[in-house]
């Protein structure tokens, strides 16, 4: 059935006869039966008569109550000037009186009514006068405010962000008490979603190129269906090609008000609790939150070892197998031997094992995810426990690799970012394939590539390996140290 | 773009056409921990190579005894490259020689060519220059065979005991490849190895004494007791108890403990002659004392001078053995080359024969630390009796 697209006919501007834009409105949402039309008229003569539209299943039915309390507050002027109601005086009344205790608009199009509608707000056309009216009747449930799952931390603020895009910026404006604090709106992001998007950003915090090189690519939201902000990721990065993201998440408050002290831009989105940071560095990716509210000898420490994870989820299997097959030498005599006690009897050379291993384990990790909690950590001990042991013992795999694999797991788990985890899951094979293929001298050709790409990189005009990359041996702190935050507040002021 | 292209050729010819590798899995090596040399007769060479056994783990089930975790494999030849690369068709995987932990080698055979076969170990590039070598008395291959008492191996069996004896005991030397290739290429050309020997009373292998060698072969051996005199001498005593005979009738003696020493070998040249200068100096605590009693500062004082003239002795007996033996092993020759090379090339052609009769100065100071019995003196009543 081939129909008339809708646009064609929203485009009509409000008519004073208020049965006509009902039509239409009826005609535009044609077979969606949740939207609502009322009718009410109020006066001595019912003279004074309106028609209320507004999504059930979005907007509040209390509603309705208000917009016959307004009518009669309208009636009662009439009352008091004797005369009949007309347009001047129903335009002067909504447009500079004031009538309901909510912000309303004044909408001359059914386009933007039709808009507001799918928004929630409850829109009313009162007879003879050309404009139609809404207010907010959003009465969506929201879910209370909790610590974030994916981002627990051992001290610090348990709140986290909901699907409720104004109550996120509430909270932010909550800690960052400063008019530098910009928040703008990008209303009406896509063609069918309809999204209403915000980015944020300490204004004299953020270098003005990137926040220009920002704005520039934002831009591109309009034309883009926009389901969840992670999807804007990939408008404002500069390499789809490379592993590693140029952007990161929160779910945190405190987090996202950390990276505007930092100078970055945030972006959220109407019904997701995500906070999109960019732009974000190599070494930022190795902090946490946390790392703020610990002391700095301990950090320090915290984040030696993250970076030691980040090592061994990268080049751990590949290292390995470069050392059995290649480079037996380098291995202590001692150790040698129990490594070949553990290799004896296993088919497979070591590179197939360790693939084998690393498929198990992927496989295990994606099951993990998508299934239910309470089965999830069925699968993760039958994965562990029993294909672990029974891999073992039917000589499929050396316990030596077991270890090799798990750690390399471990390692990635204890890495702040999911997303930049992610990037080592996927750049771990290739070197698992340079290591069988030409041992400690391909593991060297990996990581000369890498640090070539890792050079080149560039987030939003930011080079991506700072410090390393433009090498500054003076800023090496940054990797290890919890950053300045004095500095940030000063440039702000 | 093409010059792009060029570019990435360049960049993977370099990365790709340099470098030379192996690639075996490591069940398609055979460790090899220890190595034996022994004569074969007429010019042969008898070659035991000691492989690490892997036990699978999904072998014999546990509970039986346990085989040992090494094969030997003995096979002769005319030269060790050939015999080392024929060991692959006996046991079917690759010899892989950088765990190696000893080398042995009979002295029949190191006082024959110990240098060839030196030269073949420094030429391969597998093998570790910082692995030992030790002169076996009698036959090298029955070091490697039998039932290794704590470690895995007896090639480490061996190895361990050469490193305790070295460094805890004091009776015997270290030397690594890469000691030999220093000691015998110097001006001096001289070295010294440690000897294993069989106890047959308590049917034990034991390390100790120290092998000369001298230019390219052995030329002769410090018996076990002498050893840590030879090592004193040399500067390379790290801590071991030595004895002191009391004299008299009857085995009494006094026992210290060596804790420190250094020695200090410096040559003297005047005109034409040449002679050495040779200052040890010994800090060391009590053990056990038979026949002296220490109860003030004096009888420290007297026992230090007891056990420095004691040292003394003993020195100069190791000093007449390795004249006697040409063997240059305390590098005196060495050390006039690098103070006066010029003169040194005169005095090179018959430095063996002068320092056959080298006049060495010898001076020994000894130290007693921590004899503890001052106070509140000492339980034994020796002076009483």
């Amino acid at each position: 059935m081939n129909r008339e697209p809708n646009h064609a006919i929203t485009n009509f501007p409000v008519s004073s006869d208020a049965m006509e834009n009902i039509n239409r409105l009826k005609d535009i949402f044609r077979h969606c039966d949740d939207i609502a039309y009322e009718h009410i008229a109020a006066g001595p003569d019912m003279v004074c008569s309106a028609w209320i539209v507004f999504c059930q299943t979005l907007a509040d039915q209390q509603s309705s109550a208000d917009i016959l309390s307004v009518l009669q507050k309208l009636e009662m002027r009439r009352l008091e000037g004797e005369t009949a109601v007309n347009r001047q005086i129903i335009r002067e009344w909504f447009e500079f009186q004031g009538v309901i205790d909510r912000s309303y608009f004044v909408h001359d199009t059914l386009e933007s009514v039709v808009r507001m509608v799918l928004q929630g707000h409850v829109v009313f056309f009162v007879d003879r006068w050309d404009r139609a009216v809404s207010f907010d009747g959003l009465k969506l449930e929201t879910r209370g405010v909790d610590e974030p799952s994916a981002e627990r931390a051992s001290i610090g603020p348990r709140e986290g962000t909901v699907e409720n895009l104004s109550m996120n910026i509430g909270m932010l404006r909550l800690r960052l008490q400063t008019p530098d604090f910009k928040i703008v709106r990008i209303p009406f992001a896509g063609k069918k979603s309809g999204k209403e998007i915000v980015y944020g950003y300490l204004d004299g915090v953020v270098p003005a190129d990137v926040l220009r090189r920002f704005e520039q690519r934002i831009g591109r939201v309009k034309d883009r269906e926009i389901i969840d902000t992670t999807m804007i990721e990939k408008l404002i990065q500069d390499s789809a090609r490379s592993p590693f993201p140029q952007c990161r998440y929160t779910e945190r408050t405190d987090a996202a008000t950390l990276a505007l002290l930092q100078g970055k831009i945030i972006v959220m989105s109407q019904g997701s609790g995500v906070v999109l940071i960019c732009p974000s560095l190599f070494a930022e990716f190795l902090q946490s939150i946390e790392d703020y509210y610990h002391r700095t000898p301990f950090t320090i420490l915290i984040r030696l070892l993250r970076i030691s994870a980040f090592l061994i989820a990268l080049f751990l299997p590949s290292i390995y197998v470069a050392l059995t097959t290649f480079h037996t030498e380098l291995i202590p005599t001692v150790l040698l031997l129990a490594i070949t006690n553990t290799r004896e009897g296993i088919p497979f050379p070591s590179v197939v094992e360790v693939i084998i291993m690393e498929f198990f384990f992927e496989l295990l990790r994606e099951a993990g995810i998508r299934l239910p909690q309470a089965v999830g950590s069925a699968v993760s001990i039958v994965g562990a426990l029993i294909i672990g042991q029974a891999a073992i013992d039917s000589g499929i795999a050396s316990p030596m690799m077991v270890v090799v694999v798990a750690l390399t797991g471990i390692a990635s788990f204890s890495i702040p970012q999911y997303n930049f985890a992610i990037a080592l899951r996927m750049l771990k094979v290739p070197f698992i394939l340079l290591a069988a293929s030409l041992g400690g001298f391909g593991i060297m050709i990996g990581i000369l590539l890498l640090l070539a790409h890792l050079c080149s990189l560039r987030a939003l005009g930011l080079p991506y390996f700072d410090p390393v990359g433009p090498f500054r041996p003076r800023r090496f702190g940054m990797l290890v140290k919890p950053s300045d935050l004095a500095k940030a507040g000063q440039d702000a002021a | 773009m093409k010059a792009r292209a060029a570019l990435l050729c360049a960049a993977g010819m370099a990365l790709l056409l340099s470098g030379c590798w192996s690639k075996m899995e490591l069940t398609e090596r055979a460790f090899v921990l220890g190595l034996a040399i022994d004569e074969g007769g007429e010019d042969r060479l008898e070659v035991t190579v000691q492989i690490y056994k892997p036990s699978s783990q999904f072998g014999s089930p546990t509970g039986l005894t346990q085989d040992e975790a090494f094969i030997n494999v003995t096979l002769d030849g005319s030269s060790l490259s050939n015999i080392i690369r024929n060991t692959k068709t006996v046991t079917g995987r690759h010899s892989q020689f950088s765990h190696i932990q000893i080398i042995l080698i009979s002295e029949d055979v190191a006082k024959k060519r110990l240098g060839s076969i030196l030269d073949f170990f420094n030429r391969d590039p597998e093998i570790r220059l910082v692995t030992a070598v030790m002169i076996a008395k009698g036959k090298a291959r029955d070091y490697l065979t039998g039932k290794s008492l704590i470690e895995n191996t007896l090639g480490s069996q061996v190895f361990k005991q050469l490193d305790f004896s070295y460094k805890m005991a004091g009776r015997s030397v270290n030397t690594t490849l890469l000691d030999l290739a220093f000691q015998l290429k110097s001006e001096s050309a001289s070295a010294m190895l440690p000897v294993i020997t069989h106890d047959k009373k308590f049917g034990k292998n034991i390390v100790h004494g120290i092998a000369l060698a001298h230019p390219d072969r052995v030329v002769g051996r410090i018996n076990p007791e002498k050893a840590p005199y030879l090592l004193l001498l040399a500067g390379k005593y790290k801590y071991g108890v030595l004895e002191i005979p009391c004299g008299g009738e009857g085995d009494l003696s006094e026992t210290i403990e060596v804790l420190e020493s250094e020695a200090r070998i410096t040559p003297v040249i005047e005109g034409d002659s040449v002679s050495a200068r040779i200052r040890v100096n010994i800090a060391a605590s009590v053990g056990e004392l038979a026949c002296t009693t220490i109860r003030d500062l004096a009888d420290e004082t007297r026992f230090a001078d007891m056990i420095g003239r004691h040292f003394k002795e003993q020195m100069e007996s190791v000093l007449a053995a390795l004249r006697e033996r040409k063997a240059d092993v305390l590098g005196i020759g060495h050390k006039i080359y690098v103070r006066d090379p010029s003169r040194w090339k005169k005095l090179k052609p018959d430095w063996p024969e002068r320092y056959a009769r080298l006049p060495i100065e010898l001076e020994v100071r000894a130290s007693v630390l921590n004899s503890k019995m001052m106070l509140p003196g000492p339980f034994s009543r020796i002076d009483d009796h």
